[in-house]
């Protein structure tokens, strides 16, 4: 049984169809991406996921348990967090609230304490800026931030939308690098990116989203040439 | 000039310190300008007429239980059902509820206004230096200074209070990291209502009566307080009312007797001469601040 | 006048009842004490109500029905003083109709909400005009009547004010003549005001603090500064506040307080229920001198109520009513207040109810005495009534001035929270503030 499974997932706006009919997987302890262009539903698709925005029609079930048209709260208290495209840190809160906050839906106040001392160690930045506004820290500081933050509740899977948008390229390497130490401890991660190459060459298995429908395939494993490869055929047909 | 006056004015400032604040609140929080504040002020005032033979403690927590109540009960059936309508929408339900509010207590206890017997209690002076505080101002004081204190602390230190700030900031953003917003919302509603009854204490301490249309001027004060300390600042709110009280009252203070009964003109036109200087407000802010 | 009333009595000669009713209003002596209490509440309806016949139908033929307009407050700021005083208007008129009608003709009320509203005031008289009427009963205050009473007289409809005491609402020139109060006017309250104080009490120095809210408040102070300095008395301190729900009184009390000392009494020309705070603020800051409000609208149960232990407090009200005043002389007053509660439910609990009953009553002599409906003569007819008793003790109105002459002014005095009727008054002399002013030559002349 997979962790996260979509199957003919359909979300329509109005009249305009986001995406047609999705069939995906996440399986325990994988870290998938889901790469495609601006536009195909990949942020619609993120938003059916986290209980954003309902679909039309289709399946999400998460560790076989039905989870489509549940509240987001519901959805988070299963197991599901979400870093948001643009990081969404909430910039006129500490950075250590922003880690309380992110630890919400956990009924321990004592656990959650600890959790965030855990994740100031972790993100040395994030304890050095404890106190202060998360407004002020810099934009790779407050990607690190918007993903302790989900991960202050303890999530079965991890949602990353666009989490390298609009971040300088070796900030970009530091958060890839982040996440690859994530799932080396274990974590389920869904990645949604448009920057294909990274994506591909960090996650287990990769999903090409296009308006048509989803081509699956097996991921570089960090064999640079292999991504490289795949991003200009990508791009190519993107481009037509 | 007489230092008395300046005790005056203190007095004045600090309760309107406190009606804003109550106003203020639930305008960070969601947004909502509520003018039926007054109205919770005014039934407030009614109920300490109906508990003004019980000990001062249970009229304090009945009066208190009344406001809270009556508030959440706004929020529930008026308020949430357009929360996520335009500001427009929100702002003309407050309007059809504080008339709602106003005709019902005209309904329930006339259009002529209630006596009220007074707090002998709070009308106590003392003298200091030969200067005269009554009970009634020093309690207003210690209220406001009490309350601004504990709006920081719940704010900053309480989970509620940071996801009171969240949900002001991002409210769609609260939602995923599992903030429940309507009991945040609702929460805002119990502090504010809290604060409503506090008020209605502390007016009517120093009045004589209760009529329908008692919470008319005080939603006004408030209103222009909050505008001029900065919407969505708790400091500047407190600030902005306090500047309300505290200069009305120095102008009547100090104005020749001529030119005395234009006080209100000469602070609205301070009030827009700030605006001017300062459009955001003395203290801007575009959530809640502490 | 009189002989087309012996006229109408005679044609209807069967009824009793429009009989008496005429026979007060035609009854022309010139002696104004002769005058009896024509209808006091409750006596006369038991009476005679029974045997009225459809009668008059010979007087009915110059008579149209009177179709009554209140155009007075239900809520707001000045409803404390239209809605007593409207109920015993429409008490009256029920009397008045019981007893057989107005020149034969059954009087017809309705009474709109103007909700001490000056825009909705005009629109509720013109809406009035447009629906017929031919009387328009306007609220106690001029501030607030003004507006309906200008409609009024632009139609030629008499604008009758249930009790306003300015005599920019009686003047004749200011709104026009068909304006016209049963109130005695400030020129002969604040002038009674001070003569109490200055000859009764010798209260020598006077500190006034001044309510600007309403033409009524500040003339009421005026005449009582007039005819105070005419007397001799000095004025120590003047103050002013604005009686609204805003008025904040600590920095009148802390300017008082400076000049306390030098004070005989504190002249507090005000409305309730602003005036009652700030008598609290006076007393809570332990300043015991008299206070006296120089008319009637700072009087009855608000005051009692709100400050249960009031004292050294008086006012100059038209009754001093039993729901929170003991004593008056007069005892029609008590039937009355009787009367009222019996029909209302509720006692009155300020005194103009009086004044807009007695009004009643008079529109109801001037119509008889009139035998027409038109405004003109309905208001030539209030003009000529002979000195009249209708309830308090005889009144009448002048060509000149459309408040009333001859009234009496009670003092009421408080201590401890209970009101005790003191003397009857009438200023000897009327201040002299306004010489250009009728009504303050018409008290003069009285």
């Amino acid at each position: 049984m997979s962790l996260l499974e979509l199957s003919g997932v359909r979300i329509c706006y109005g009249n305009a169809v986001a995406v047609k009919a999705l069939d995906l997987h996440v399986d325990e302890g994988e870290f998938v991406a889901l790469i495609g262009h601006n536009g195909v539903g990949k942020s619609s698709t993120v938003k059916a996921i986290a209980g954003v925005v309902k679909p039309t029609s289709g399946s999400i079930k998460f560790e076989g348990n039905d989870i489509l048209g549940q509240q987001a709260g519901a959805i988070l208290r299963r197991g599901i967090a979400v870093v948001p495209e643009g990081r969404r840190i909430f910039t006129r809160l500490t950075v250590g609230e922003n880690l309380t906050v992110g630890g919400t839906v956990r009924s321990d106040r004592g656990e959650v304490k600890k959790s965030s001392a855990e994740m100031m160690e972790r993100f040395p930045v994030l304890g050095k800026y404890a106190d202060r506004m998360a407004g002020l820290l810099s934009g790779g500081e407050q990607q690190q931030l918007a993903i302790a933050r989900a991960l202050m509740s303890k999530p079965r899977l991890l949602l990353l939308d666009e989490p390298s948008l609009g971040l300088a390229p070796q900030i970009v390497e530091q958060v890839f690098d982040l996440l690859e130490e994530l799932r080396k401890q274990g974590s389920s991660i869904l990645l949604v990116e448009q920057n294909a190459a990274q994506a591909i060459r960090a996650a287990d298995r990769y999903y090409l989203m296009r308006t048509g429908g989803v081509i699956e395939s097996e991921a570089a494993g960090g064999d640079q040439a292999k991504a490289d490869q795949v991003e200009s055929a990508y791009l190519h047909f993107g481009k037509a | 000039m007489n230092l008395q006056f300046i005790v005056d004015a203190i007095g004045t400032g600090a309760l309107y310190s406190l009606m804003t604040l109550g106003l203020a609140l639930v305008f960070s929080v969601m947004g909502l300008m509520n003018f039926a504040y007054g109205q919770l002020v005014m039934i407030g005032g009614f109920s300490i007429i109906l508990l003004r033979s019980q000990p001062w403690w249970l009229l304090i927590l009945g009066t208190i239980l009344i406001v809270v109540f009556v508030s959440l009960l706004m929020e529930r059936l008026a308020f949430r059902p357009v929360r996520n309508a335009t500001a427009m929408t929100m702002l003309v339900t407050s309007f059809a509820l504080a008339q709602f509010l106003q005709q019902l207590a005209r309904v329930a206890f006339g259009a002529n206004p209630k006596p009220l017997e007074q707090f002998s209690e709070l009308s106590v002076q003392y003298e200091v230096a030969g200067l005269i505080i009554s009970r009634q101002v020093i309690l207003t004081l210690v209220t406001t200074t009490l309350v601004l204190i504990g709006l920081a602390l719940l704010l900053r230190k309480t989970n509620i209070g940071i996801q009171l700030r969240a949900s002001t900031e991002d409210v769609g953003m609260a939602a995923l990291v599992g903030i429940k917003s309507n009991r945040v919302i609702a929460a805002a509603f119990v502090i504010s209502g809290t604060i409503a009854a506090i008020v209605a204490i502390l007016f009517f301490a120093t009045r004589t009566n209760v009529s329908w249309s008692s919470g008319e001027s005080i939603v006004l004060i408030a209103f222009v307080g909050a505008v001029i300390g900065g919407l969505g600042s708790m400091v500047g709110a407190a600030l902005g009312g306090f500047l309300m009280g505290f200069v009305y009252t120095m102008l009547n203070a100090l104005l020749p007797m001529e030119l005395r009964v234009f006080a209100d003109a000469f602070l609205y036109t301070l009030v827009i001469v700030v605006l001017l200087i300062r459009p955001g407000g003395l203290i801007a802010a575009k959530g809640v601040r502490v | 006048m009189k002989k087309s009333a012996l006229i109408g009595v005679a044609a209807t000669a069967a009824a009793t009842l429009l009989l008496a009713a005429c026979s007060s209003s035609g009854t022309t002596t010139e002696s104004s004490a002769a005058a009896p209490a024509a209808s006091v509440a409750p006596a006369e309806p038991a009476a005679s109500a029974a045997p009225a016949e459809p009668a008059a139908s010979a007087a009915a033929a110059s008579c149209d029905p009177l179709n009554i307009h209140i155009v007075a407050a239900k809520t707001g700021i000045i409803s404390p003083f239209d809605i007593e005083p409207a109920e015993s208007f429409e008490m009256a008129i029920d009397e008045l109709n019981a007893a057989g009608g107005i020149c034969g003709q059954q009087a017809t009320y309705t009474w709109t909400d103007t909700k001490s509203d000056p825009a909705l005031t005009t629109q509720i008289a013109e809406e009035a005009v447009a629906a017929g009427a031919n009387i328009i009963v306007t609220t106690c205050d001029f501030d607030f009547a003004a507006p309906a009473a200008t409609v009024a007289q632009a139609n030629n409809i008499p604008a009758l004010s249930l009790c306003l005491g300015d005599r920019k609402g009686t003047d004749l020139t200011t709104i026009g003549p068909m304006s016209l109060s049963p109130s005695p006017g400030n020129a002969f309250k604040g002038s009674a005001a001070a003569e109490f104080a200055y000859n009764t009490k010798d209260w020598k120095n006077a500190y006034i603090l001044q309510d600007d809210l309403l033409e009524y408040t500040k003339s009421l102070g005026a005449y009582f500064k007039g005819r105070f300095a005419e007397l001799g008395g000095t004025l120590v301190g003047e103050d002013v506040f604005t009686g609204n729900e805003q008025l904040d009184p600590s920095v009148n009390v802390t300017r008082l307080r400076e000049a306390a000392a030098d004070a005989d009494v504190i002249i507090i020309p005000s409305v309730v229920p602003a005036a009652t705070t700030m008598i609290k603020a006076i007393r809570d800051a332990g300043i015991d001198t008299p206070i006296m409000m120089p008319g009637g609208a700072v009087d009855g149960t608000l005051v009692t109520g709100s400050i249960t232990d009031i004292s050294d407090f008086y006012s100059l009200p038209f009754a001093c009513m039993p729901a929170y005043c003991e004593g008056d002389p007069n005892p029609n007053v008590k039937t009355f207040s009787d009367a009222f509660t019996a029909k209302w439910g509720a006692p009155p609990t300020l005194s103009y109810p009086v004044l807009s009953y007695e009004l009643a009553k008079a529109l109801g002599a001037a119509v008889e005495q009139a035998q027409a409906t038109d405004g003109p003569a309905i208001i030539n007819a209030f003009e000529t009534l002979p000195a009249t008793d209708y309830l308090t003790g005889p009144i009448k109105w002048s060509p000149t001035c459309h408040h009333t002459t001859g009234r009496q002014q009670r003092v009421v005095e408080y201590q401890n929270g209970k009101g005790k009727f003191v003397m009857l008054i009438t200023p000897e002399k009327i201040g002299s503030v306004d010489p250009g002013n009728p009504c303050e030559t018409a008290q003069s002349a009285s």
